[in-house]
Formats: structure tokens, sequence, C-alpha cells
């Protein structure tokens, strides 16, 4: 059948060259320069890392501490070696000794942190929760003896004598904020009705990112 | 000697020596990654730059000068060095904590070495895909192409698998103008290129690539992300596979917390001075169960009463002492085919062993009876190296079977692919050539057919027919050649034998290599007779290669005899009714070889052995053995030593042992290539006192079919029973012949011959030409092949 052709006017100008002009006299560069000048005078969503560094979560894996018990100061690794079986990556190595006391003493403890994928298995087969995923996950050094030896790894020793030692929270904790960023939990039909007032009041002051999450979930 | 100073210190030279030789003999460090000593110099790397007299030139191809001033450390010099070590590092991947070379990178040395704190060149980086072959895994982003791995292969191997190929890569050239010349050779040479494999055929289980990668670009595939390099223990060790004896380094790394169960994870090797063969680098997998076995008395009471005692190849010295001992008070009979003959040959003939540096310096090479590369691979590295790297060196090689992998190790090697049989008359002819008075050529002599007159020509000078027309003689000859109707018989036509005439002559020192399947010949006792005649010549050097690993070290020790087939039989490390030997378990754990008692294997054991080159030399246990061995079975024989090592000392000095302890072994080699391992055995060369016979011809030369070998990189019980190795144990030929058959390689076949039989899976060996089998001995259970040559039938089974 008959093809469809599209009239173009020439006494019109073209709608591609009144779309330039419109953008180029127009208002719309004021609106964007507006949105740049509201967002330079808003509160600043970034941070200055590294002199700032964002929370972080207490299920956090980074390189690993070496424990130390509470008064004495001891270590608390036995030698049992779970940790060097278990590793994926290969990376642990633990040498230990027998003592006259029968007890196991560790001779050397290193993991290869270039090879390590921090999954978090050796501290989760820890059976004296010796060793614990720690937070510090800035690595850089020029030293090639600075990545994983056991000095590295243990814990200060004066921490552990006066109870300021931080103790792992473990796989399941909850994270310092969960409470204010657990938009709606299973539970909270029940308690809807007598906090309604206080939680909307709360959502308002929360970012914007939250405020999604919570229509998301509704 | 000559001398030269190196930034103020006097070093000595010797003839030949290039300037970084002469300075790491002495203990000069002149830093260098592409050089591998031995080997021609490749000049990739250029760190050895040094000034001679304020000119430029690379320590590792350059020949110093007498009583000349050499500056290795001039403020050029050392930032040029840097800036060698910036271009290696551009666009080197991050990755130094994953890499498996990490803690023994050479890159990460020098980097840090030459002072490498910051990276002014940048360019694009291109994806380069790996590669693969045999045990290797080729990574060429970390590759810094300084051709190591080619030149071993090349200069060290013989194979010439490996090149440097050009690469279609993102090389800008603007650094030409930034860059000093060197610097920016280095830089272009990295930036353009990548190690190809470029074999006809594949290559397997030979590892040297691997052992010499300064970096983590060639690494063993099954060693990838299992251990870190500082992890690992080094222990030196010799190898017990075969007769070299080489210098292994097994890498071991604790198993449990307590560090007392290892486990091996690679073999490494000094490259350097001993390239190793596959067998030697992978076949590390299998060891005796830990505990051993417990039921001594009974293995007392079998050895008791047996009539024969089967020794194996591989028995350590000290087993095969006690073994002696325990003959002498219970009278048992010892026997090994193969070591009997070769105790009768060396009865005849036995010269004082060679080192291999002997046969490195030799212009002219002769092999006989030996399959070279797979009874012997060191020998075949040191051709390949000497055939390399000594422009002018020949070899002429005489077996009945072509081997394709030497033919093709250099131009100037001669094969002589003689009938079966024919050894004797092969040798009467290199006797012949080199101008030896012997008895034994009359026959020979008296065969040719040209010319009317009994008159050879030149190679008859001392013969006694020098009356007559002698003096017109000479120039006729040289004309025409004489033919000799016994060697055209051989299958050693006139042109072969001029050929091999004309190389001998010209060449002023000559190694002699008589191969394990001499021992067995029929005429074994002439040939060591013409051997006797021969070695009175002294720009000859004859080396017998032993037919096993330890076999120079037991026929030495154990009073052999022929096999007498007397029952009961006890077998020590090798079959008979009751078997004492290592259980060879693998790596998970299974049992591949029922013994009834076991013995601990070669990495579990302190003992030694001797090589080919007649030296003691110590084994060190990489692995744990707790349970009983040889020394407490001796114990019920009246001996008290508690462990082997302690007879080390004692083994008998009148059988040429110098008694030194087990402990005083050492076992290195030095920077100024001298070998530092064990002690050379004092052998007293014996004198025949009859004269060689002449010559027999050989009536029919049967056409041969199949032939008695291991594959290249087998040896033993071990090696076969290896799941490292990736050849295996079965009957191997040819491409061609293969196909021609219409099998594909891993069918079973059966060959036999009057109703005895031998069945295993066919595969191929690209060395081989012809339409033959070549069976592993350890198939042979039936007594199908009488001598290594045989004419079988063949059929699916």
């Amino acid at each position: 059948m008959g093809q469809k052709y599209k009239w173009l006017d020439p006494k019109k100008p073209s709608p591609k060259l009144l779309d330039t002009l419109k953008t180029s006299f127009g208002l719309e560069l004021f609106k964007g320069l507006g949105l740049t000048i509201k967002e330079f005078f808003s509160k600043e969503v970034t941070i200055h890392y590294p002199m700032e560094v964002l929370p972080l979560s207490p299920r956090y894996r980074a390189v690993h501490h070496l424990q130390r018990l509470l008064e004495s100061g001891n270590e608390r690794c036995i030698g049992c070696g779970l940790c060097e079986k278990i590793c994926t990556s290969n990376c642990i190595r633990i040498i230990t000794h027998k003592a006259e006391d029968e007890r196991k003493y560790i001779d050397s403890y290193t993991i290869n942190l270039g090879r390590c994928i921090y999954c978090g298995l050796c501290a989760e087969v820890c059976p004296e929760l010796a060793i614990v995923m720690g937070q510090r996950f800035e690595n850089s050094s020029v030293q090639r003896s600075q990545f994983g030896g056991k000095a590295e790894f243990l814990t200060d020793i004066q921490s552990a004598k006066d109870h300021s030692h931080q103790e792992f929270m473990g796989f399941g904790a909850p994270s310092v904020d969960a409470n204010t960023r657990l938009a709606q939990t299973p539970l909270d039909y029940a308690t809807k009705e007598e906090k309604e007032e206080p939680k909307e009041a709360k959502e308002a002051k929360e970012g914007a990112e939250n405020k999604e999450g919570g229509k998301d979930h509704a | 000697m000559p001398s030269i100073e190196i930034d103020g210190q006097k070093v000595e030279f010797s003839e030949g020596q290039t300037i970084l030789e002469a300075a790491r003999s002495a203990g000069v460090y002149i830093p260098a990654i592409c050089y591998l000593s031995g080997c021609s110099p490749t000049v990739a790397c250029k760190m050895c730059m040094v000034e001679v007299e304020g000119k430029r030139v690379y320590a590792c191809n350059t020949k110093p000068k007498a009583n000349t001033k050499v500056a290795t450390k001039t403020a050029a010099l050392v930032a040029e060095r840097q800036m060698i070590m910036q271009t290696y590092d551009v666009n080197h991947p991050l990755e130094c904590g994953v890499c498996d070379k990490s803690g023994e990178c050479e890159l990460q040395d020098m980097t840090h070495r030459t002072l490498v704190d910051r990276q002014p060149f940048s360019v694009r980086d291109n994806l380069k895909p790996f590669a693969f072959w045999a045990q290797a895994s080729y990574d060429p982003n970390l590759c810094i192409m300084c051709e190591r791995c080619v030149t071993t292969c090349s200069d060290n191997i013989g194979d010439s698998n490996l090149k440097a190929s050009k690469a279609s890569l993102h090389a800008p050239d603007k650094f030409k103008e930034s860059m000093p010349k060197d610097p920016f050779s280095v830089w272009s040479r990295k930036q353009k290129g990548m190690i190809a494999f470029v074999g006809d055929t594949p290559c397997y289980d030979c590892g040297e690539c691997i052992a010499v990668c300064p970096v983590g670009a060639i690494v063993y595939k099954d060693f990838s992300y299992k251990a870190n390099a500082w992890e690992l223990k080094h222990i030196d060790s010799t190898c017990m596979h075969c007769a070299a004896g080489c210098l292994l380094d097994y890498q071991v790394r604790h198993f449990d917390t307590l560090g007392e169960e290892q486990k091996i994870f690679r073999v490494g090797n000094d490259f350097y001075h001993n390239p190793i063969c596959g067998a030697g680098r992978f076949a590390f997998d299998l060891k005796a169960s830990t505990k051993g076995s417990s039921n001594i008395e009974q293995a007392v009471q079998k050895l008791k009463e047996a009539k024969a005692v089967y020794v194996g190849g591989d028995l350590s010295n000290e087993e095969a002492y006690l073994l002696e001992q325990m003959r002498q008070t219970c009278g048992f009979k010892l026997h090994n085919s193969k070591l009997y003959a070769y105790q009768e040959f060396l009865k005849t003939f036995s010269p004082t062993p060679h080192d291999l540096k002997d046969l490195k310096s030799s212009s002219c090479v002769l092999s006989l009876g030996s399959r070279l590369k797979n009874e012997n691979p060191l020998l075949k590295y040191a051709l390949a190296n000497v055939l390399k790297v000594n422009k002018g060196t020949s070899l002429i090689y005489a077996h009945p079977l072509e081997d394709m992998a030497i033919e093709k190790m250099s131009r100037s090697v001669v094969p002589v692919c003689h009938a079966v049989g024919a050894e004797e008359i092969i040798l009467g002819a290199f006797l012949m050539a080199l101008g030896v008075e012997s008895p034994s050529l009359e026959s020979l002599k008296a065969s040719a057919l040209v010319e009317p007159e009994p008159e050879p020509a030149e190679s008859a000078e001392g013969a006694e027919n020098a009356e007559g027309e002698a003096t017109a003689e000479p120039k006729k000859a040289e004309q025409k050649p004489p033919v000799y109707a016994m060697l055209e018989n051989a299958k050693c036509d006139s042109p072969t034998f001029e050929k091999i005439k004309g190389l001998v002559e010209k060449a002023p020192s000559i190694a002699l290599l008589i191969g394990p399947e001499i021992y067995t010949h029929p005429k074994a006792h002439n040939i060591a007779l013409m051997l006797q005649e021969a070695s009175k010549l002294d720009k000859l050097k004859i080396f017998l290669i032993p037919p096993s690993a330890n076999a120079l070290g037991i026929v030495s020790l154990c009073t052999l005899e022929k096999d007498s087939h007397a029952s009961p039989s006890v077998g020590v490390r090798t079959k008979g009714d009751f078997v004492l030997d290592s259980d060879c378990v693998d790596q998970n754990g299974q049992v591949q070889n029922q013994v009834d008692f076991i013995l601990p294997s070669f990495s579990q054991m302190e003992a030694s052995m001797v090589n080919l080159e007649g030296r003691v030399l110590a084994l060190r246990p990489a692995l744990a053995y707790e349970g009983l061995d040889f020394a407490d079975i001796a114990q019920h024989f009246g001996f008290y030593g508690e462990t082997l090592a302690e007879y080390t000392q004692e083994l008998p000095q009148d059988k040429g042992f110098l008694g030194v302890a087990y402990d005083d072994l050492t076992n290195f080699y030095a920077n100024d290539k001298s070998n530092h391992r064990g002690y050379k055995l004092q052998s007293t060369p014996s004198q025949a006192t009859e004269s060689s016979q002449p010559i027999t011809p050989i009536e029919s030369a049967p056409e041969l079919n199949a032939y008695l070998q291991f594959a290249e990189t087998q040896f033993n019980t071990h090696t076969i029973k290896s799941q490292n190795l990736q050849l295996k144990e079965g009957i191997y030929t040819s491409k061609a012949h293969l196909e021609s058959l219409g099998l594909v390689e891993g069918t079973t076949i059966r060959l036999s011959k009057e109703g005895r039989t031998l069945t295993g899976k066919i595969y191929i060996d690209h060395s081989l030409k012809r339409g033959v089998f070549m069976a592993s001995p350890s198939l042979d259970t039936g007594g199908v092949f009488a001598s290594p040559f045989e004419t079988l039938e063949w059929e699916r089974a």
C-alpha cells in the first residue's frame, strides 16, 4: 500500500531549531544553575575520607585480630590449627610447639593478607574466639614484612588488662544503629497504632534513602 | 693466572670465562637477571652492564682482557639499572599479594636493590592471554621477557620448544628520547614480545622453564595458591630415579600445627648447574606409609629362609651393604639380571667414572647402546648443552631406533640407525675411526669390498700390512673410500662411516657413552675387551651408563650371581615371593604398591647412593618415616646400627668408599661451577689380561617391531604409580604408525610371542619414527621380551 510521509512546512522553522533556541535563551540554564546552588548550600552527603571514615558494621570483616584473655592478657589461641585447615585460600600458617608444661605455644602465626579473601571462616571456626575479624581495612604499606605477622594481629595487652578490649560481636550481631536503620519490622503491625505519631516524625528526619526504602516495603 | 680488577678488587680468571663468570667465581656481585650459567648469553636484561676501562660492555658476553679495570657501580650504571627496573615495573600487575612467586621473586628483589621508588613511565596496557604447556601455566602479564625459559629449553634441555615471539601489542616509541639506549632496548623488548610454545610436538613433564622463571610468569599449575614461597622449607637431596643422581630441592611445608607432618609441595633444582627431568621434579607425590610395618619377625624369618634375594636397582648403598653382610652369614644368593650383567662387564673393563664436565668439554661424542633421553635425561641435557654452546661439537648417536628428540637438538647430530645386535660391529667402526689397534678389528677390515688389496687406507695405519705398495695406496683410497661388507650388513653404510671418521679424526677430545643395552648384549665380554683396548687412547673418555639408579653402588658393594630361580625368594625393592619395598601411598592416602614389609621411600630416608660420575651422594629425608626400616631388620642379624645413616661411614674402604660420615656429605654446587656434592668413589681401573676376539658378523638382522623401554621420565615403580607425571606406563608408538593401525591413544592392545602376552594402553611417542611398539618394562610380567628388541604379534585386547 501507500507509504506515509511527513509533511515539513518550509515556512515554519524546524522543531529542533526551536528547541536549541529555547534551551539557549530560555530559563532552563538558570534552572540547572539553581539546582547546583541549592545543593551547594544543602547538607553534605559525602564524607572527607581519609580524615573521616564511615562507621562500620560490627559484622564487617577486615584484618584479623588475635585476641587476648581479659585480666591476664594471655593469648587466647590454643594452637589447634583449625583456622589453617579451613582457610579456603591457603593463606594462614601456624607453627606451634609443645612445651614442657604440655601446653602448645605458638611460634609463628602468619596470614598472607594479599591472598586472604576475608571470608571469615577462620574466625567462625575458632573454638576460643581467639581469631576474630577486625575493622582495619586500610592495608597499604611499603614493607612486605608488615603484611600478616603475628605481632600485627595481636591486640594490645593493656586493653585486655583494663577491660577496654574490643570484643567481636559475632556474625549474627546487629549493627549499632540497627534500630534507627530498620524502617519496618515484622512486628510493626502490632506497635503501629501506638507509635504512629513518633514514627512519622522520625521518618521525616531521616534521609531520602530511608524514606524510599520504607515506601518500597509498604 | 691472568687477572682483572673489578671495583678495585683483584679477580683472577681462566681461559674462556666471561667477566660475569669470573666475578661470580670470585664472589663479586654483578646483578643479572637473564643470565643462566653454562648457556649462551641472551643479553635481554642488560643489568650486567659494566665499564671496562671506561667503555660500556655486558659482563655476560664479554671475555676479560688481562690487567684491565672493570667498574660495576658508576653513577651512570646505577642510574640505568634503576631505569631498567622501572621499565620492568611498568604495568607489572600489582598482585604480589597473591602471586606464587612473591617472596622469592627476582623482580621484587631487584626492584628493591636498585631502590626504585617512583614510576616515571606509563603506557596503555594490552590484554595478554594465558598460555599452557605441559605442567606449566604462563601468564604473559607478569612476564619480563628475560627469556631464561627460552634459553634453558634450547641450551639445557635441547627441545627448543619455547620462543620469544613478536606480539601485536601497543608499544609506542615515545620513550626513545627520554630513555638511555639500554633501558630503551630492554623496554621495547619487554613491550613487544611474549613467550610462545612453538614445538611441533607437545612437551611433557620437564618443568625446567618453571624452575628458571625469575617472576611468577611461568608457574607449576598444581602449586598455584597452595602455599607461600616463604613458608617452604628447602631440603637438598638426591634423585634416585636414574643413575644421574641429580640434586633435588624438596620444598616442604608442615601439614599439622606441630610441624611434625610434612608435605612436599614442589621440587626445585639448582637450575644454574643441574637441570632435572620431569621424574625428579614431579614424581614426588608417593611415599611409604609413615607408620611402616610391624611384621619385622616375619621379614627376618623370610630373609633367613630365603635361597634367593632379588635386589632392586634403586637400593641405597647402606641397604646393599647390609644385604651383602647378611648374604655372607645366611648364605642366600643375590640376584638382579641387569646389575649382574653390569658387574660382569665391569670385571673386564671398569674405567674411572668421569665427571659430566669432561663430557661437556669433548668435541665429539659417540653414543652406543642407549636410548639416552629415556635412560638418562641428564646426559641428554648435557649433550644438548654442549652441542648448542660449543659450536663444532658433534654427536654420533648409534641405536637401532631413531630418536627424533635427539636428532632435532642440533644439526651436528649424526644418527646411526644400525641393525639389531650390531653393537659390536658399530663399536668396531668407532674404534677403526679412532685408529685404535685392536685384534678385534681384523675381521672388520678384512671385509673391505672395493679395494682388492687388504689395505683399508688411513684407518688402518697401525695394522701389520705395511709391505707392498703401501706408499702409493693412500691417494687412491682417498678418492674412493673402502666399503666394508660387515658395516653394510649392520646398516652403517660407507658414507656414514666416512662421516664418522671425518668427525672423529678432527676432534681433539672424544667421549664414548656406553649404554645399558651393551651389558646384556651376547657379545658383552668382547665389547668390554675392545673398550679396554680403546681406553689406552688419551683423547678418548669412556662413560659407562649404569643400568639403574644406584647400579654403581650396588655392584661395588654386593656380590651378585646369575639368577637360578631358586625358591623361596625375597625381593628387596623389587619383585619376589616376599617383598620389602615402599608401599607408594599417594596424596589421597591410597596404597599403590602392595608389599609385605614396608621400607621408606627415598624421600624419607637417610642414606646414600652412587651416581654415574662415581659420586657418593646423600639422600636426605623430606618426609617423616617412623616405621621400621632395613637397619632394624639388620639388628636381627647382629648389626647394631640404629639407623641406616650410621652405616654410611662403614661402607667398605677397599671398595673405594672413603669412610665419610653421613652428616659430612655436602650437597651443593658453588658459584664457580665446582661440584661439592658428596665425594668421589675411589675406583681402581681393571686390567684385562686377554685381548679381544675378532668381531663376528651378524647372521641375519631380524626386523624389529617392539622395543622394551620406559617412556621418558619413567624409571621404576615410583614413577609409574605417580599421579603427577603426564606420561604413563604403556605401549608407545609413532603417530603415523598409530594411525596406520587404525588405533587411537588409550586403546588397550596385546603384544604376544609364542603364547606369552603383554597388554597395555597405547600412546604416542613423538620421538619415534618407525612402526615400533615401545613397551614399558613394568608391563612385561610374562617375559615376552627375551632381549630389548623383539618381533611381536599385536592385536586389540
